[in-house]
């Protein structure tokens, strides 16, 4: 008989990809067996599509954890083997551990979500398994790789701490193929959305596989999915640190422990968090591209109030990040140099939230509407358009960058000039700033040579492109002349004038020129985003390069104190969490309400009883819902992880009490 | 504490006070703009939390914040300050009961709607293309022969067809749209004034500009009667006008409400 309780977690991740890989293997069988007639069963009178909902948000979540995780784990890994400190390699190692939990878990529901789309869903399936069925036979076997993989990344933690390069190496292995299988998942999901080589009138596939793969949707889809699993990785072992830290914790070292490991989490997070707007609304053009129906229901229609409650999820997300990093400053010496600059910054993250998630169509009273004399309040309506959410957005961006980089320097004293760190700084920053500043003065040339009446605009309307293009040679400019300034001991300096610049144009400048825009040349509106993020990337980059050789061997004012956080800043680790996985589940609502009544749209129509848009109500009760059970889920698994940590303690004990005797 | 009231007290004046006179000097109107409910509960919501959060960042101003409110509370003290405090306790719960009291008791006024800017369109608009601004080479062809053009060419001809495709909706718009949409298209056509929503502002750039042609076929088609549940809520007092013109019609006054307005319509975008 086996014993369950001695099955490793190894062992439990195996027998699960067995499972999964035989599930997929079974695929076009199973479609055969749905049978040819039927469109759509039913359990009892259970809602067919609220199962769906509920099992692939869970299983998105639990995938996300096991997908962010290993990123994440390889990411600290190699920050320990570059620094030397050992506690980044056991914190590494302790979410391996945790993550072989999630993984038997993330494999059953995804073999019932399987079971249940084949069950429930027949006619739909029938079209997806034979659109993708030679995808799903490599999505089984790189599921087995990636299970062996994590078997040996975890498995030979001890025993390759001599040659930490080769497991390393696995580490990438296994995030490769960890990669690979969301790359392949999100194509049936972005498939759904944007499907390529069907055609409309008889469903016939007669497109390649390959061309299925790569549908319009998949990059933007993949490049948001994965900035997003890091923050949701990053967050996730924060709030599990926080709990650790409130609950668990005994000693000063326990506390000590977690305090920082909530803080490493944090910091993952938020620098996979700062790139994924510009994904995201990547990710959002894209989707308009491909119909400007989804695209208007999105930002105008059924959607619009769910992007309000994204506004307030992000708002909640970035303040408590911020937060964090302020209530921490009080366990650094010397942090009390740059506490002044919280109430700005809180000051410009407000106005910017304020913008943020103020809507074009605000609801009036029946009162109101006649006081204001319209629907759209003649001054506010102002901040619900496009160009103010631009603007703001970078603004909350570069203030969390600016907050950043002034809680890495709290503890800084008297640093090391660059001028006398030798050649290094004076290779990398200039190769680093060039490289950076290519991008953007090429686009800036582009934009100057930009035909209007390919965009559908009058031939004289060209002179409007001239200014941002300019505006990018202004900020590649100064970009180089910070690095000239940093290599002659300026750099502070430099980075102010740098961050600030950015600021302005970002913001002030691009934020109001973009409402001149939208009145003279609209379609040109989405170049302007585009010369935003450029501007930011530029900034930031180049920034963060000076301040990486700025504080190179600086002279520390004073160890900081871990274990002296106050409860309120692991609160809001916590919070972070919860934000980012209610968000994760408002997301996917919208990413697949806005088919509506199409499976697959525009080709396969959803004839089922449940075909209507759920009402905004039932959006957040059930989404509430998944995130209420996926929290209390992954709680019970980090607990059953850590069993066998309490176990091994107790023989420890045990064992030098013995010797003791 | 008194740092953190004033910041209230400010932002209150702030919004309610100043904010509805601001918003009237700035768009020239005569009586003040009052601040929406719902934008007053974002804006002071956020500076209530920016509160919490600024005195929270730090032990010394967490202090500084609660010792105050803790030696208030605080039992003892002279028989006035006694008094002081029962009557703070009583009246704290009443206001509360008092604002609970005020949003749920019944009222005559209609409810706040969250109401959408754009309905949602059907999806066989989705891939129509404006006949009067992309006419097809027949139809210019034609246009050629009927008017009487001399033979300038395909493209040149095809510019003559858009031009009097634009003066016919334009003749169009001021018969039929005119009276509320306005001379100017600015809305504030003579019969405006007459709804509580105000007829659609095409000068405005967050209006038609941001919308792609068939979204409007498919709105003057169908006018506020035409649209399906689906896009609830939505109060509009548009005409049905299908039954009255035709869509090519139609294309001819879109063309010309968005000259007529000074806006460009917002171009299906292709995949990057």
């Amino acid at each position: 008989m086996i014993d369950c309780r001695r099955q490793s977690p190894g062992a439990r991740a195996v027998a699960s990809a067995l499972l999964a890989s035989l599930i997929l293997f079974a695929l076009p069988a199973l479609a055969r067996a749905a049978g040819a007639d039927a469109e759509y069963r039913q359990i009892g009178n259970l809602d067919s599509r609220m199962i769906m909902w509920v099992v692939a948000e869970l299983h998105l979540m639990f995938g996300a954890f096991v997908l962010g995780v290993p990123i994440f784990a390889l990411i600290v890994e190699i920050i320990g083997v570059q620094t030397g400190d050992r506690r980044y390699d056991d914190m590494a190692h302790e979410f391996t551990k945790l993550l072989s939990a999630a993984f038997a878990t993330t494999a059953a529901l995804g073999g019932l979500l399987t079971f249940l789309l084949f069950g429930l869903y027949p006619g739909l399936m029938r079209h997806l398994s034979g659109v993708f069925h030679g995808w799903m036979y490599f999505y089984a076997l790189i599921f087995f790789a990636e299970t062996i993989a994590l078997y040996i990344y975890y498995y030979s933690w001890e025993r390759l701490q001599d040659r930490k390069w080769i497991h390393i190496s696995v580490g990438a292995f296994l995030n490769v193929v960890g990669v690979a299988i969301v790359l392949i998942a999100n194509s049936w999901a972005s498939f759904m959305m944007s499907p390529v080589g069907m055609d409309p009138d008889t469903q016939e596939f007669t497109g390649t596989a390959w061309q299925a793969l790569t549908n319009p949707l998949w990059l933007p889809l993949n490049i948001h999915r994965l900035l997003a699993n890091v923050v949701f990785g990053g967050f996730v072992v924060g709030a599990y640190a926080a709990v650790r830290f409130l609950v668990t914790a005994r000693t000063d070292e326990e506390r000590a422990h977690y305090d920082w490991m909530g803080y490493t989490g944090n910091i993952v997070g938020i620098l996979a968090l700062i790139p994924l707007p510009f994904a995201g609304y990547y990710l959002g053009r894209e989707v308009y591209s491909v119909s400007p129906v989804m695209g208007n229901n999105m930002m105008g229609g059924a959607f619009s109030w769910t992007f309000i409650l994204q506004a307030l999820l992000i708002a909640m997300i970035f303040l408590s990040a911020n937060y964090y990093f302020w209530t921490g400053m009080d366990r650094i010496q010397g942090s009390d140099r740059y506490s002044g600059s919280i109430k700005y910054m809180l000051v410009l993250l407000l106005i910017a939230f304020g913008i943020w998630m103020t809507p074009h169509n605000l609801p009036l009273s029946a009162a109101e509407q006649i006081r204001i004399g319209g629907q759209y309040h003649p001054v506010l309506k102002y901040l619900g358009l496009m160009p103010a959410k631009n603007a703001v957005v970078n603004l909350i961006i570069l203030t969390t960058f600016a907050n950043f980089l002034i809680y890495r320097r709290s503890n800084q004293g008297e640093t090391v000039p660059i001028s006398r760190q030798g050649r290094s700084p004076r290779i990398i920053l200039p190769a680093v700033s060039i490289v950076v500043v290519a991008y953007p003065v090429y686009y800036g040339f582009y934009l100057l040579g930009l035909d209007p009446t390919t965009l559908d605009l009058a031939p004289e309307k060209a002179s409007l492109f001239h200014f941002p293009a300019y505006l990018l040679f202004l900020e590649g400019a100064v970009a180089l002349a910070a690095c000239a300034l940093a290599l002659v001991d300026r750099g502070r300096m430099a980075q102010m004038i740098l961050v600030a610049l950015t600021g302005i144009l970002v913001t002030g400048v691009l934020g109001v020129y973009g409402f001149e825009i939208l009145e003279k040349a609209n379609p040109f509106l989405r170049n302007i985003a585009v010369v935003q993020v450029l501007l930011m990337i530029c900034g930031i980059l180049v920034a963060m390069a000076i301040d990486v050789f700025e504080f190179r061997d600086a002279e520390t004012l004073g160890e900081i104190r871990w274990g002296d956080s106050p409860p309120r800043s692991q609160y809001a680790l916590i919070l972070l969490c919860i934000a980012t996985v209610m968000l994760m589940g408002l997301m996917g609502f919208i990413r697949s309400g806005l088919r509506e009544d199409w499976h697959i749209y525009g080709v396969v129509r959803d004839t089922s009883l449940q075909s209507w848009t759920p009402t905004n109500e039932t959006m957040t009760i059930t989404v509430g819902a998944i995130t209420a059970v996926f929290l209390a889920w992954i709680g019970v698994v980090f607990w059953i992880a850590s069993l066998s940590d309490k176990k091994k303690s107790e023989t420890t004990q045990a064992l030098e009490g013995g010797e003791g005797a | 504490m008194l740092t953190a009231a004033l910041i209230l007290v400010v932002a209150w004046a702030v919004l309610l006070l100043i904010f509805p006179t601001l918003a009237a000097w700035i768009v020239g109107a005569e009586d003040p703009l009052p601040m929406p409910g719902f934008a007053f509960l974002i804006y002071f919501g956020l500076t209530s939390v920016g509160t919490a959060i600024f005195v929270t960042t730090s032990e010394r101003r967490l202090g500084e914040f609660s010792q105050p409110i803790a030696a208030f509370l605080r039992p003892g003290g002279s028989q006035r300050r006694r008094i002081v405090r029962g009557a703070v306790l009583v009246v704290i719960p009443f206001l509360v009961a008092a604002a609970a009291f005020r949003m749920l008791a019944p009222s005559s006024e209609p409810p706040t709607e969250s109401r959408l800017q754009h309905p949602t369109i059907p999806g066989a608009f989705e891939k129509l293309q404006s006949t009067a601004r992309y006419p097809s080479d027949e139809a210019v062809l034609a246009f050629q022969t009927t008017a009487g053009l001399p033979d300038i060419g395909l493209a040149a001809a095809r510019e003559e067809l858009v031009k009097a495709n634009m003066e016919e909706g334009r003749v169009l718009y001021m018969k039929n749209c005119r009276p509320c949409h306005g001379t100017k298209a600015d809305g504030a056509g003579p019969m405006a004034r007459g709804f509580r929503l105000k007829p659609a502002n095409f000068t405005d750039p967050g209006t038609i500009a941001t919308l792609v042609e068939p979204y409007l076929l498919w709105r003057v088609r169908s006018g506020g009667v035409g649209l399906p549940p689906v896009a609830a809520p939505w109060d509009s007092a548009m005409p049905r006008w299908e039954n009255d013109l035709s869509d090519e019609q139609i294309w001819k006054i879109i063309l010309a409400e968005y000259d007529i307005g000074a806006v460009d319509p917002r171009l299906p975008e292709s995949i990057e």
